[in-house]
């Protein structure tokens, strides 16, 4: 009998599609920035980082969702909790996962506040702040 | 918009044309449960096949289902035998299949109106139809109705949320990252949507009178009309551009 996933149930898989949108945004957003100032060769370069999405879109349209419905409930916009089906709690859970996993792998620099591409950068790309001792 | 209500009580008569002759198909009318199976049988794939990523819809299967579900009788076809159509077994399925299709393809035939113009209402939203129907008892020709006016409130950001949630759902057949995905579409919940906001219709009739009154546009609007109006207030299609005739 074949495998069947049913997505809104799959916090794992959600939690992967989640990381990848936020990994995903980060490159893109790099790439905003550097448009203006870099060249054809540095866009595609940093379009080449964008990493390819390997799992189901299945995923990424329910990421979508749980990152809408995420945002509501972090800004305190009402909702009935009655609402809130066994599946958003899942998604949810998925989403507060990937968050954390985004923050370890990419720490905001102190000074400037940028992104860092992982957490072993010694100096900040952006502003050059010393991230670490042995810098 | 038509003159004429759209008569929501009577079943509908439909005309097809194939090959120089003309068939009449009589059908029911339609219930919720017979758009719950089609709704239920309409789904959109995807599947990964080498670097491509291919989507598959199947509309023609759902089509001729909620055909044979409802057309009651038929006229203008020719039996072997010169025996009664209607007294073969499962008739209905004798009929052709390209018939039938075409048939729930009349059945779920509305669209929100291209040549409308754009109301906005001081309150609440107004989404506009056209549909096929039926044939015109005097001239034997299939009227389509144009203009058909849906007043709804407002969605909140619950009710988008509820549909949100339900057009993100969707079935993994085979494993995350090579498996067919299914998308079981939202549909169900739309009609929901479209119960719950409907304030009032103008171009519909039951049973002589304009329909009127939230429960009976409830009870009596054709599950098609209802889906259609929904999703057009939750997922309008992109029709806006910033070049046109418009001066």
């Amino acid at each position: 009998m074949e495998h069947v996933i049913r997505v809104e149930r799959d916090g794992e898989g959600l939690q992967m599609a989640l990381l990848w949108l936020l990994e995903e945004a980060l490159v893109r957003g790099r790439i905003a920035k550097a448009v203006a100032s870099a060249s054809d060769y540095e866009v595609t370069r940093l379009e080449a980082e964008i990493p390819d999405r390997e799992i189901s879109p299945g995923y990424f349209t329910r990421a979508g969702y749980l990152l809408g419905l995420s945002t509501d409930l972090e800004l305190g916009i009402p909702i009935d909790p009655a609402s809130i089906s066994p599946s958003d709690v899942i998604g949810i859970r998925a989403v507060r996962a990937a968050r954390a996993e985004f923050d370890r792998e990419h720490p905001g620099c102190p000074r400037c506040g940028e992104r860092q591409d992982n957490n072993v950068m010694r100096v900040c790309w952006a502003c050059n702040y010393k991230l670490r001792g042995d810098a | 918009m038509s003159e004429a209500r759209l008569e929501l009580s009577e079943p509908r008569r439909i005309r097809l044309h194939d090959r120089s002759h003309a068939f009449t198909i009589i059908c029911r009318r339609l219930e919720p449960a017979d758009w719950a199976v089609f709704f239920g049988a309409t789904s959109m794939s995807s599947e990964q096949r080498g670097a491509e990523r291919i989507s598959i819809s199947d509309f023609d299967t759902p089509r001729a289902m909620l055909a044979e579900r409802v057309i009651t009788s038929a006229e203008g076809y020719k039996v072997e035998g010169e025996v009664e159509l209607t007294s073969l077994p499962n008739w209905v399925t004798r009929l052709p299949l390209g018939h039938r299709q075409m048939i729930g393809a009349q059945l779920a035939g509305a669209r929100v109106s291209e040549a409308g113009d754009l109301m906005i209402l001081s309150e609440g939203e107004c989404i506009t139809i056209d549909s096929p129907w039926s044939i015109d008892a005097e001239t034997g020709k299939m009227v389509a109705y144009q203009g058909l006016q849906h007043r709804l409130k407002t969605p909140s950001a619950e009710h988008q949320r509820r549909y949100n949630r339900a057009s993100s759902r969707s079935i993994i057949v085979g494993g995350g990252r090579n498996g067919r995905t299914i998308y079981p579409g939202s549909q169900d919940v739309l009609v929901e949507l479209y119960d719950e906001l409907i304030m009032s219709v103008d171009g519909y009739s039951w049973k002589g009178e304009p329909l009127s009154g939230v429960q009976q546009i409830r009870d009596a609007m054709d599950g098609w009309h209802k889906f259609t109006v929904a999703q057009a207030l939750f997922n309008p299609s992109n029709t806006v551009s910033t070049e046109g005739d418009a001066e």
